[in-house]
């Protein structure tokens, strides 16, 4: 099930990204801020529209980690746009803020979650964070 | 402290949190659609706020841009619950990883489409992801045969200890 879920996060995650570049490399210079003030719109009626068939309700924990989360999603994306706009080349930053986050949340699987790895699974890590970098960077 | 950097730490701890967050949602038992509903609802919150408070400028807006955002919106709400849900059988470190090889996928249409060049770098990159994904799988079979534990390697010490039981 692991696999499954993950492939499908996979491909929709990438062929987003895809999607992002495409509208970045558009012909003049495109609005970043109403293209994801309509993205983050439209996810949120897309969900919502079966959740309110289902009738679903709200936890108060659920509506309290959803404000912390918007923050994350805003601060991880408009982070990365204003850093280059105040100068930082898009070399430094996506490889920087990849690898930073991704050491963040393997960190915090082992202190926060106590989640342990074989020596293989930890080379693996190790092996993956080093392509993404050079991957970035190239 | 440099602008630029302050930004840059802010998108790398946006990131990482958001990887931890999801994962403590799960713990908490939070439901993942439930949680992807709410991250875009505050996430289009705030960029409404920064959108009016830098002067709500539509100029470089096309309803082209429009729909392919919402085609976009799709896509990451498909992914973030998914990314969710294989929480609930899978560690956290290969989840983020993996996910982040999602950058392949980018890489190949733009190949394939925009025919772009490959260069030497980024095919040893791919080359590493490959030998990546093969550790975390083998990793992930070890610890299945191990239920769960994750196995001692036969030190000298381990081994001496079997011999003298079995004496």
């Amino acid at each position: 099930m692991w696999l499954r879920f993950i492939l499908i996060a996979f491909f929709a995650n990438g062929l987003c990204s895809f999607v992002g570049r495409f509208v970045v490399g558009m012909d003049g210079r495109p609005n970043l801020t109403a293209f994801l003030l309509t993205l983050y719109v439209s996810g949120f009626v897309l969900m919502l529209l079966p959740l309110l068939r289902r009738g679903v309700g709200l936890k108060r924990g659920e509506v309290l980690l959803g404000v912390v989360l918007g923050v994350a999603s805003f601060g991880a994306t408009f982070g990365q746009i204003l850093a280059m706009d105040y100068g930082m080349p898009g070399t430094i930053v996506y490889p920087v803020s990849m690898g930073g986050a991704l050491l963040l949340v393997i960190l915090s699987g082992r202190v926060l979650f106590k989640e342990r790895m074989t020596y293989v699974g930890v080379f693996g890590v190790v092996v993956g964070i080093a392509a993404q970098i050079l991957f970035a960077t190239a | 402290m440099d602008r630029g950097l302050i930004f840059l730490l802010i998108a790398v701890l946006g990131s990482g949190g958001l990887g931890v967050l999801y994962k403590y949602s799960q713990r908490l038992g939070y439901r993942p659609d439930v949680m992807t509903m709410l991250l875009f609802f505050w996430g289009a919150a705030f960029t409404a706020g920064y959108f009016l408070a830098t002067g709500a400028n539509l100029r470089g807006f096309s309803p082209k841009i429009a729909g392919i955002a919402i085609g976009a919106s799709a896509l990451s709400t498909l992914a973030v619950t998914m990314y969710q849900k294989a929480f609930n059988y899978g560690k956290v470190a290969p989840s983020a990883l993996v996910l982040n090889f999602s950058m392949i996928v980018p890489f190949i249409l733009s190949i394939i489409v925009f025919d772009e060049k490959v260069k030497p770098q980024q095919l040893v990159a791919l080359l590493l992801m490959c030998v990546s994904l093969v550790c975390l799988w083998w990793d992930k079979a070890l610890q299945d045969r191990n239920h769960g534990q994750v196995p001692v390697p036969a030190t000298p010490a381990a081994v001496t200890s079997v011999r003298d039981a079995a004496e």
